[in-house]
């Protein structure tokens, strides 16, 4: 009985696979049940996407002690509908002198990685779309696309505002890559691989977030200004002087930009949840409950921050990066290295 | 130069005041005062004008550090400029007046002394046509650039009379369809 | 073959960039033109561009009545409408050489510190919201000063353009409660405003983008006719209310927070002690009020003695005065305004070059200025 609840979506496709293994030619199925799987995904994240708005809202309102959105459907709940439907129903503005081609692919470019790193996380025993053995370093490869995409926004609305405001962008997210890569080497080093259930197993015992509290606080910062999100946002604050790289944009194009932005959102918490927090760990609830309760305490911090704190100016962001986080994260690198050769000579392998 | 406003700015102090005292002291000639009941009015002489502003400042004891304000009155026949000192650190204050005629309404800056009179002048020289000399930004400040006239003079009306349409085009610009 | 090199040593030479914060722009407080020349990062040249609210309020004064005119003096600050009213009456019964009863005295003061403390609420929250706070502490200081405005509404009908002083007192006496309903809520206030100094002032982030950003020199302050929060941020203790004191202030016990350095930081840390003294002022004025008139009772198209006065009250944003010039008709023949926030403003240039760019936004906002004033 525990199994089945606990492990419901494995079983389903075994079952589904099994059965057609039955009449069709197993790569077929294979290939078949990949993109089922691959679409639940991409609806997960477009759900999630639905309800984290949501939930922003109502909680930044909370915060601000009003109510958020609460006309729209019962508590707000129709709300992102009703905002989709006005963006769509927007025109399609297109800067004249730009570069067509780039301006059309920069958002898509910057809403794929969001999507490709939940290739990677494990929602529970056995549930992951794919296990790479190389999970971490895929998930790190692929944010950094991100700034591709920003460039070429920035670039293709022929607005020197928008690309200075696209290369400060790019260079926030440079800048805190390495104390996020740094941090997440602390974690490697002691689960001893870079696959993400790997990483979950060796979280058995104790979460790592115990043993890395200092890499998971680098951790968590550093993620929120790769996500772009207070108090790292300045390239969407509406007080700055200089526009953003998508004031250009408009209608369902400048949707996919704040997509990409929940999308991230959620995709550092699962993240944070699944390296420092122990993924789909503990028992008495199953192990999926378990993810989504980790990954969106992680959102709730989030939001609260957003709701509560002002903005860092530029030149105290990168100070940030590179004057304090980053010695922050080599030491902690260190220790950890350190630590774990005490603790193999103390107590063997 | 006649006396005939029939208000002048507010000094409440007597004939013998020490400030005006001090003043005439040093600066005899400058400045021409008469006396309205229990307050005294203040006209400087237009050429004086700065010294008498430096003196103002500078001198221990005075130090009229705070240009509180410096306007203009139209009085058809004249305009009056009208400067309001004070001391923050002596607490008393001052105020005199420079007449100039409409036809030459030009005043020296008071820059130099005070930073303050840098707008406070360029909303005058706007709104009421008295030039500055030696101003450094002798710009328009609350009507737009291409604006004529000077709209708080007896002799502008309220401007219905005048041809200013809101959506008046300015000059140098073409409307659409033009070529 | 040669090539002749071109320069020893590389320079690097970053364009001076034209950034424009136009007339509609979220954090201008107003219709409001700033024109940065930017090189890099670092503001060369600010030019602020004035004007688009000039409706011309000086010259309409000359066409109504001292008693009209009061109307149109809501519309300069409105943020804290009920002192400006409070300059232009005073100066009108300086001219005249008016004694308005006690009772009227105590509202005129009561009400008009209620409006400083309500425009010191918008000032902290947009303020915050200009550093990037995402309109929390906005949110709550607004609720405060939806408390006052209800207080303020239930005394004269009005709550942003009151026109509650008239020539020769105010409009209307307190209705019954609301003494006791005032003094209820300047109980609740302190605990409100420690909750809004919890929320910023030793926030890391506020700090790090306020301390020692746009500082303002004591003798630059001084010789730019700059007052008010500002002024006493820098240092100099001028208060017109003690420098120049009229109606009450004399009887009441108040202090006048300064600070020492003068950056934006102590702009904001002077407000908000100021609303504090606000509240104080307040609760001594509604235990001492006596009983009397609320108003002399003039004549229609009253005229005014002939003669020039000066008077200034103690505004929200510095030196509100009016200077008023009487020929004995039933309108002013010139009514000056002595705007603190145009005044101020003209040494929004010294503070903002050589700061970055992010910076003159918070400069900006630390300055607290209202286009009402400056355009008047």
């Amino acid at each position: 009985m525990r199994a089945i609840v606990d492990q419901w979506p494995v079983l389903l496709r075994e079952g589904v696979a099994g059965y057609l293994k039955g009449f069709l030619s197993p790569t077929l199925v294979e290939v078949l049940v990949t993109a089922a799987v691959i679409a639940l995904l991409l609806t997960f994240s477009a759900v999630t996407v639905m309800i984290l708005v949501w939930l922003e809202r109502k909680i930044i309102g909370r915060i601000q002690d009003r109510y958020g959105p609460n006309r729209a459907g019962r508590y707000g709940s129709l709300q992102l509908i009703a905002d989709t439907i006005k963006l769509l129903s927007k025109e399609d503005i297109v800067p004249a002198a730009g570069d067509r081609w780039v301006f059309y692919l920069a958002p898509i470019v910057v809403v794929l990685p969001a999507l490709l790193i939940y290739a990677v996380i494990p929602f529970g025993r056995g549930m992951i779309l794919t296990d790479l053995n190389v999970g971490i370093l895929y998930v790190l490869a692929i944010s950094s696309l991100t700034t591709v995409g920003i460039l070429m926004a920035g670039w293709a609305s022929n607005n020197k505002y928008s690309l200075l405001g696209a290369m400060r962008a790019a260079a926030q997210i440079v800048s805190y890559e390495i104390p996020m890569v740094l941090s997440i080497i602390g974690v490697v080093l002691i689960a001893g691989s870079l696959s993400t259930v790997a990483i979950v197993d060796a979280q058995e015992r104790v979460p790592f977030v115990v043993l890395q509290p200092l890499g998971f606080l680098l951790f968590f910062v550093a993620a929120i200004a790769e996500a772009n999100r207070t108090p790292f946002d300045l390239v969407e604050a509406e007080s700055e002087i200089v526009a953003g790289y998508h004031t250009e944009y408009s209608g369902m194009r400048f949707a996919l930009f704040f997509l990409a932005e929940y999308m991230n959102t959620f995709a550092i918490a699962a993240l944070g949840a699944t390296l420092f927090l122990g993924g789909w760990q503990w028992g008495i609830l199953p192990p999926y409950v378990w993810f989504f309760l980790k990954s969106y305490a992680l959102v709730f911090v989030l939001l609260w921050i957003r709701g509560t704190l002002p903005r860092l100016r530029v030149d105290q962001l990168m100070g940030l990066a590179w004057k304090v986080m980053i010695p922050l994260a080599l030491a902690n690198v260190f220790a950890t290295a350190a630590g774990i050769s005490l603790w193999q000579r103390l107590f063997g392998a | 130069m006649s006396w005939n406003s029939p208000a002048s700015p507010l000094n409440p102090c007597g004939e013998a005041d020490p400030i005006l005292e001090q003043l005439r002291g040093a600066l005899p000639g400058a400045f021409m005062t008469k006396v309205e009941g229990e307050q005294v009015a203040v006209r400087v002489q237009r050429e004086r004008l700065l010294e008498v502003c430096r003196f103002l400042k500078g001198m221990p004891g005075l130090e009229f550090d705070l240009l509180v304000a410096e306007t203009a009155v139209d009085w058809v026949d004249w305009l009056d400029v009208v400067y309001l000192l004070r001391s923050t650190t002596r607490r008393h204050d001052l105020a005199f007046t420079v007449q100039v005629s409409r036809d030459d309404a030009v005043v020296p800056s008071v820059y130099p002394v005070w930073g303050a009179a840098n707008w406070l002048e360029r909303e005058i020289s706007d709104l009421m046509g008295i030039q500055f000399s030696n101003h450094p930004d002798p710009r328009r400040i609350l009507t737009w650039d291409e604006f004529e006239g000077h709209p708080l003079r007896k002799d502008f009306g309220l401007g219905a009379d005048r041809d200013v349409a809101y959506n008046q085009v300015p000059p140098g610009y073409k409307k659409v369809g033009e070529e | 073959m040669e090539v002749a090199p071109e320069s020893p040593t590389l320079e690097s030479k970053t364009d001076r960039v034209t950034v424009n914060l136009g007339p509609q722009h979220p954090s201008t407080h107003g219709v409001f033109r700033l024109v940065l020349t930017l090189e890099g990062e670092t503001v060369v040249d600010a030019d602020a561009v004035v004007g688009y609210l000039h409706r011309g309020t000086e010259k309409l004064a000359e066409e109504g009545t001292y008693q009209q005119n009061v109307a149109y003096t809501d519309r300069l600050d409105y943020l804290s409408g009920m002192l400006n009213n409070f300059a232009y009456t005073l100066a009108v019964e300086k001219v005249d050489g008016m004694q308005i009863p006690e009772r009227a005295e105590y509202l005129r003061v009561i009400a008009g510190e209620m409006s400083r403390i309500a425009s010191h609420m918008v000032f902290v929250g947009t303020f915050a919201a200009d550093l990037g706070t995402y309109f929390t502490p906005l949110m709550y200081t607004f609720r405060e000063r939806e408390a006052i405005l209800d207080l303020l509404e239930m005394l004269c009908g009005a709550r942003l353009t009151f026109s509650y002083y008239r020539v020769g007192g105010v409009a209307a006496d307190a209705p019954p409660g609301w003494v006791d309903r005032c003094k209820a809520l300047m109980e609740r206030l302190p605990a409100k405003i420690d909750e809004y100094e919890a929320l910023l002032t030793e926030n890391e982030i506020v700090l790090a983008r306020t301390k020692g950003v746009g500082i303002l020199e004591p003798g630059t302050a001084v010789s730019y006719g700059v007052t008010g929060p500002t002024l006493r941020a820098s240092g100099v203790r001028y208060d017109v209310r003690r420098a120049k004191p009229y109606s009450i202030y004399p009887t009441l016990d108040f202090e006048i927070p300064t600070a020492t350095t003068g950056d934006c930081f102590d702009r904001y840390m002077v407000r908000v002690r100021e609303m504090r003294q606000s509240v104080r002022i307040v609760q001594q004025a509604l235990e001492r009020m006596p009983k009397g008139d609320f108003a002399i009772a003039l004549p229609r198209n009253y005229r005014v003695r002939p003669g020039a006065a000066y008077a200034s009250v103690e505004s929200s944003r510095g030196e509100l005065g009016f200077y008023i010039v009487s020929d004995g008709r039933i309108a002013p023949y010139r009514c000056f305004i002595r705007a603190p926030s145009f005044i101020n403003l003209g040494v929004l240039r010294q503070m903002t070059v050589g700061w970055k760019v992010a910076d003159a936004v918070a400069i900006l906002g630390s300055l607290d200025i209202v286009m009402g004033e400056v355009d008047r």
